[in-house]
C-alpha cells in the first residue's frame, strides 16, 4: 500500500469513526426526558430542566450537523487529492471483501440523517410496523383530542396499520400530550369497568381484560407498560411496576391511548362518548 | 390531577434518561477526541482549505457536546433541587 492510499485508509477510518449515532443515540435519551418533563409541566405547571434540556437538543443537534459536514470536507479533500471515498457519510466499519461482492439490496437514498425522527422511531418499535408512512409536508396531525378518538376506534377495529399511521403522523408535539390526557381517562374506565374504584390489587384483573386489544395494537410495547399505567390508575404505590427499565416517553404516550381504546372496547363505549378537553392545543 | 409520588416519578425517569444521554454524550467526546488526534498526525502540514475547515468542524462539534453536558447537567440539578422541596 503506497503512503497516499495508506493516508486514504486512515482518512476513511477517521471519517466512519466520527460519533454520529452516538449523537442519536444521546438525543433520544434528551428528548425522552423532556416527554417526561413536558408531562411534569402539564401536571404541576412547573417548568424543570425543559430550557436546559432544548438547549442540549440545540447543542447536540449543531454538532450532528458540524460531524456531518466535516465529513464532507473530508471527502473533498480525498477527492482532490485524488484519493477514493470510503462513501457518503461513512457511519459504520467498510463491509469486508467477499461481502462488497455480494449483490446489495437497493437502498433508497436517505436524505441527511434527522435527529427528529426518534418519535416515528419508537412509533415503530411498538407497532412492529415499518411500512414507509406517506406524509405531506403540509399535513398537520388532528389535535390530542381528536388524535385519541381515532387511536381508540382502531383499537376496537383490531387495526393495527392505520393505527401506526395516525400515531406516525400525530409526531412528538401532538402524541407526547396523549399521556397527559389519557391518565384520568384510564383511571375512570377502569373504575366503570371494576364497578368500583380500582386498587392495586385490580392490574391483573384489567390486564387479563385488556390484553389482546393492547397486544394487537402494539405489539412491541414492553410487557410492564400496561403494569405501570395501569398502576398509576389504580392508586398502586409508586414503586409498583418499577422493573427497573426507564419508561420511553412514546411507550407512555401510545400506551395510554390503546390502553383507553381498550378500555372504551370492553366497555362497548364508542370514543365520541368521551369528554375530552378540545381547547389544549391552538 | 398527578400526585407528588408521580411527579417525583416522572423526574426521576426523566433524569436517568438525562444521565444515559451524558454517558453517551461523554463517550461522543471520548471518539471525538480520537479523530481529531488521528487527524492531527495523519494531515500535518496539510494547510489545505478543506483540511482547516474539517479541523474547525471537529472544535466546534467538541465545543457542542461540552455545552450539551453542561446544560444537562444544570437540567440535573434544577430537577435534583425541585424534587427536593417535594
Amino acid at each position: 500500500m503506497s503512503v497516499i492510499q495508506e493516508l486514504g485508509a486512515t482518512l476513511n477510518g477517521v471519517s466512519a469513526g466520527l460519533p454520529l449515532n452516538e449523537l442519536r443515540q444521546a438525543a433520544d435519551r434528551v428528548q425522552a426526558a423532556t416527554g417526561l418533563l413536558g408531562y411534569v409541566l402539564h401536571t404541576s405547571g412547573r417548568s424543570i430542566g425543559l430550557s436546559q434540556l432544548a438547549a442540549a437538543t440545540t447543542n447536540l443537534e449543531q454538532a450532528f450537523a458540524t460531524l456531518a459536514r466535516a465529513q464532507e470536507t473530508l471527502a473533498e479533500y480525498q477527492r482532490a487529492i485524488g484519493l477514493g471515498v470510503a462513501g457518503p457519510a461513512p457511519t459504520v466499519l467498510p463491509a469486508r471483501q467477499e461481502e462488497q461482492e455480494r449483490p446489495k439490496p437497493k437502498v433508497e437514498p436517505k436524505q441527511a440523517p434527522a435527529l427528529d425522527d426518534w418519535w416515528e422511531t419508537r412509533v415503530d418499535v411498538v407497532t412492529g410496523l415499518d411500512d414507509p408512512v406517506d406524509k405531506k409536508e403540509d399535513e398537520k396531525p388532528p389535535p390530542a383530542a381528536e388524535l385519541l378518538r381515532r387511536v381508540a376506534a382502531l383499537v376496537r377495529k383490531e387495526e393495527p396499520k392505520p393505527l401506526r399511521v395516525q400515531l406516525w403522523k400525530a409526531g412528538p408535539a401532538i402524541g407526547l400530550r396523549l399521556t397527559a390526557l389519557c391518565a384520568p381517562l384510564i383511571q375512570e374506565l377502569s373504575g366503570e369497568l371494576l364497578g368500583r374504584k380500582p386498587g392495586p390489587a385490580d392490574v391483573p384483573e384489567l390486564r387479563r381484560r385488556l390484553d389482546k386489544l393492547t397486544l394487537k395494537a402494539l405489539p412491541g410495547l414492553p410487557p410492564q407498560l400496561p403494569d405501570i399505567l395501569l398502576g398509576r390508575a389504580c392508586h398502586a404505590e409508586p414503586t409498583h411496576g418499577n422493573h427497573g427499565v426507564p419508561e420511553h416517553p412514546v411507550d407512555s404516550a401510545t400506551g395510554s391511548a390503546v390502553l383507553v381504546g381498550a378500555l372504551l372496547a370492553t366497555l362497548r363505549r364508542p370514543p365520541e362518548s368521551l369528554s375530552l378537553p378540545e381547547t389544549e392545543e391552538k | 390531577m398527578a400526585s407528588v409520588a408521580e411527579v417525583k416519578a416522572a423526574i426521576n425517569t426523566a433524569m436517568e434518561h438525562v444521565l444515559e444521554g451524558q454517558e453517551v454524550v461523554a463517550a461522543a467526546g471520548e471518539k471525538l477526541s480520537e479523530a481529531q488526534g488521528a487527524l492531527a498526525v495523519a494531515l500535518d502540514g496539510s494547510g489545505h482549505d478543506a483540511v482547516l475547515a474539517c479541523h474547525a468542524a471537529l472544535a466546534q462539534a467538541a465545543l457542542e457536546l461540552d455545552e450539551c453536558l453542561a446544560a444537562t447537567a444544570a437540567a440535573v440539578e434544577q430537577a435534583e433541587q425541585y424534587v427536593a422541596t417535594l
